[in-house]
């Protein structure tokens, strides 16, 4: 049996995602608006606001190109003396874009086919789960899935292509990044809400950075912040010890971490140790992680250098979708220069023992452990490697190359960035993808060319 | 009555032709090295194109200039952005409000420029020029009305971010007038000017300040709005904790 979803059911879900959305939203914005205001009333610091506004337009080269068009709002806020003050930042964004979140990958590709195993998995589990199955029939005749590409294809061409474009689909999100009061005593900060937790010296990849994570249904999305608790101790001038709480469902289902950072030899080096859990890995059946990291950043002779490695072990309690329980490793380290001339070069190159090295051996599972933050790539071997340059005052140019050296594919991103003045610039950026189309992880995604316009305030 | 006035004078210039160039360069600082200073500033570059492009700063320095913070207030694409300098302008922070992060500058960096103008990082550190330079008294010579010292400074390593520059010190206040910057193939890169001397608490203070580059034809122009000297700072104003407040 299929699964039939009729443009009535379609509609009904838009409405009901829409509706609520809405609701979450306004009431968020009201919440926003009373803190952001009383603190304006009381306090005799004056309120800041700021932010951008931005449109994004993109054009995939995919069998029938088609576009996307984002436009995002950013308010940032801020208020506050010597003892406290308060920050919030908030985007909000619409969203013309197609209803299959991978159309950007090629069909038959690679990816495309992880995809595919990863969302039959998914059904697999639904069907097994007597409660959620009785729930797929009864609202439409639920059956066998194929896979998640196939159950696109029995849409309707005209919903998938169009109904992203129209104003039934919820196209308006907001997203918090930030809402977070921070405490000033004599020997700690204390920071209560959400946050952005900046660990880790890459640029490219951050294997110890794993407080923000991306949205696992929206790769292109920011970072946002995470509701956390955290106490920064400072001592000295570059020296601080960091403790950080991540409220979950329960105590086994929270996040804590340490990180002790300090400056020697003229190099800022620290170390941290955390504990990883929340309810998206139990959701996907995702164990817990323990890790232990450790970071730099510095110089040799004229040369920027930095470096990451953490040493990760799955706690595999009651889990059985992943059986990972060794420990892995992932290493980063960068370096870049500036040449008198002005243009900056940058390398960085990734090691992930949980990716492979051969490509044959990437599964729909690894989709699972990349989105939740667990690995950056599928490939066991990644390097970055960039050039920028300045050039008629209002340009600068940057060409960045991603390549999964475990499967010689690569992604070439050209960008020119125009600054029409001081609060406006104009970025434009074509991504060109290099690989074997149906072995390798770069070579399924489609070309593609970005203009998008910011504008601050 | 008028030999004693001549002996006087005739003593004085020649105890002026006799300071060295240390003790030139001693005075320069003295000058400089307010124990702690505030000052609110703004920047406008004037691009080869035409361009103008306005910045407003906020910046700390203590201990004589070996600690320093800068803070952009303005314009809102890079408000909140702090630089901090530690060790006379050998280390230095950056700290970009949208990432919350803190990250080190290197040192290829420190000769690029700050925000699109005509200052590096390292023209913005308030460092002892003869740690790196060695300096040489040129003479003496009039500019722009003013009776100057004429000095060259000579880079000890190639590393430096210039290979020499020529420097045009008043006599009367001991403020730097003028300053030719060369690059390393020994071309003019750089001029700097100072100008609007007056004296603010202790210290001559010029009010304006412009880097022209002459190779790339743009210049910016720094103009103090806000200066107070020898006010009471605390440390911990120059450190991590204080970039991420």
């Amino acid at each position: 049996m299929k699964v039939i979803l009729t443009p009535l059911m379609t509609v009904r879900y838009v409405l009901l995602q829409w509706t609520t959305r809405r609701d979450g939203c306004i009431t968020m914005v009201f919440a926003i608006m009373i803190v952001l205001f009383s603190i304006s009333l009381s306090d005799a610091q004056k309120l800041e606001i700021g932010g951008y506004g931005e449109n994004e337009t993109m054009f995939t080269f995919a069998d029938t190109g088609y576009f996307s068009d984002v436009a995002k709002l950013r308010v940032e806020a801020s208020a506050g003396t010597d003892f406290y003050s308060f920050e919030s930042h908030v985007i909000f964004s619409t969203a013309y874009q197609p209803i299959d979140p991978i159309l950007g990958m090629r069909k038959g590709s690679k990816m495309m086919s992880l995809f595919d195993g990863m969302f039959e998995n998914m059904l697999a589990g639904v069907q097994n789960d007597t409660t959620l199955s009785a729930m797929m029939t009864d609202s439409s005749n639920a059956g066998a899935m194929d896979g998640f590409s196939e159950l696109m294809f029995m849409l309707d061409d005209r919903t998938i292509r169009y109904l992203p474009y129209t104003s039934f689909y919820p196209k308006e999100t907001i997203m918090l990044d930030r809402l977070l009061i921070k405490l000033f005593f004599k020997h700690a900060d204390v920071y209560v809400g959400r946050q952005q937790i900046a660990w880790g010296t890459g640029y490219a990849f951050n294997p110890t950075d794993i407080w923000n994570q991306k949205n696992p249904l929206d790769v292109s999305a920011p970072k946002l912040g995470v509701n956390a608790l955290r106490i920064e101790m400072p001592f000295g001038e570059l020296s601080n010890i960091n403790l950080i709480g991540v409220p979950g469902a329960d105590l086994k289902h929270s996040s804590v971490g340490v990180r002790v950072k300090t400056n020697m030899l003229g190099y800022d080096a620290s170390v941290s140790a955390s504990r990883f859990m929340n309810a998206d890995r139990v959701i996907l059946g995702l164990p817990a992680r323990n890790i232990f990291g450790v970071d730099m950043a510095g110089q040799i002779g004229e040369v920027g250098v930095w470096a990451e490695a953490v040493a990760i072990n799955h706690k595999n309690d009651d889990m059985d979708n992943f059986e990972i329980d060794s420990t892995y490793f992932q290493v980063d380290a960068g370096l870049d220069y500036t040449f008198e001339s002005g243009i900056y070069v940058m390398g960085e190159y990734y090691f992930n023992s949980l990716g492979h090295s051969n490509p044959d051996r990437y599964a729909p599972t690894d989709i699972f452990l990349q989105y939740m933050g667990d690995m950056a790539g599928l490939g066991e071997n990644y390097l970055m490697l960039g050039v920028r340059d300045n050039f008629w005052d209002k340009v600068d140019a940057t060409v960045f190359v991603l390549s999964n050296l475990s499967d010689y594919s690569a992604i070439i991103m050209p960008t020119a960035e125009y600054y029409f003045s001081d609060g406006v610039s104009l970025d434009f950026r074509v991504s060109i993808a290099a690989g074997d189309r149906k072995k390798t992880e770069f070579g399924s995604i489609y070309h593609s060319m970005m203009a998008k316009i910011v504008a601050y305030f | 009555m008028k030999k004693v006035l001549l002996t006087t004078l005739l003593f004085l210039v020649s105890f002026s032709l006799a300071q060295t160039v240390d003790e030139i360069l001693d005075k320069v600082e003295a000058n400089e090295e307010a124990k702690s200073a505030k000052i609110e500033m703004t920047q406008i570059v004037y691009t080869a194109s035409g361009e103008e492009r306005k910045s407003n700063l906020l910046s700390y320095s203590k201990d004589k200039g070996d600690k320093g913070l800068m803070e952009y207030l303005k314009p809102a694409r890079i408000k909140g952005m702090k630089i901090l300098m530690l060790n006379d302008g050998d280390d230095i922070w950056l700290y970009s409000p949208r990432t919350s992060r803190v990250r080190k500058i290197a040192s290829h960096q420190k000769n690029q420029s700050v925000n699109g103008s005509d200052f590096s990082y390292d023209d913005m550190s308030a460092k002892d020029m003869r740690k790196d330079y060695n300096p040489q008294l040129l003479g003496e010579e009039e500019l722009e009305g003013k009776k100057c010292f004429k000095l060259l400074m000579t880079a000890k390593d190639e590393d430096k971010t210039y290979s020499k520059s020529i420097s045009w010190i008043d006599k009367s206040n001991y403020v730097l007038v003028k300053s030719e910057m060369y690059d390393e193939d020994k071309k003019l890169w750089k001029v700097l000017k100072m100008s609007d001397v007056s004296k603010v608490g202790n210290y001559w203070t010029p009010k304006s300040i412009e880097m022209k580059n002459v190779q790339k034809g743009s210049r910016t122009l720094m103009t103090m709005d806000k200066i107070e000297y020898d006010l009471p700072l605390k440390d911990n104003i120059f450190s991590e904790r204080n970039l991420k407040r």
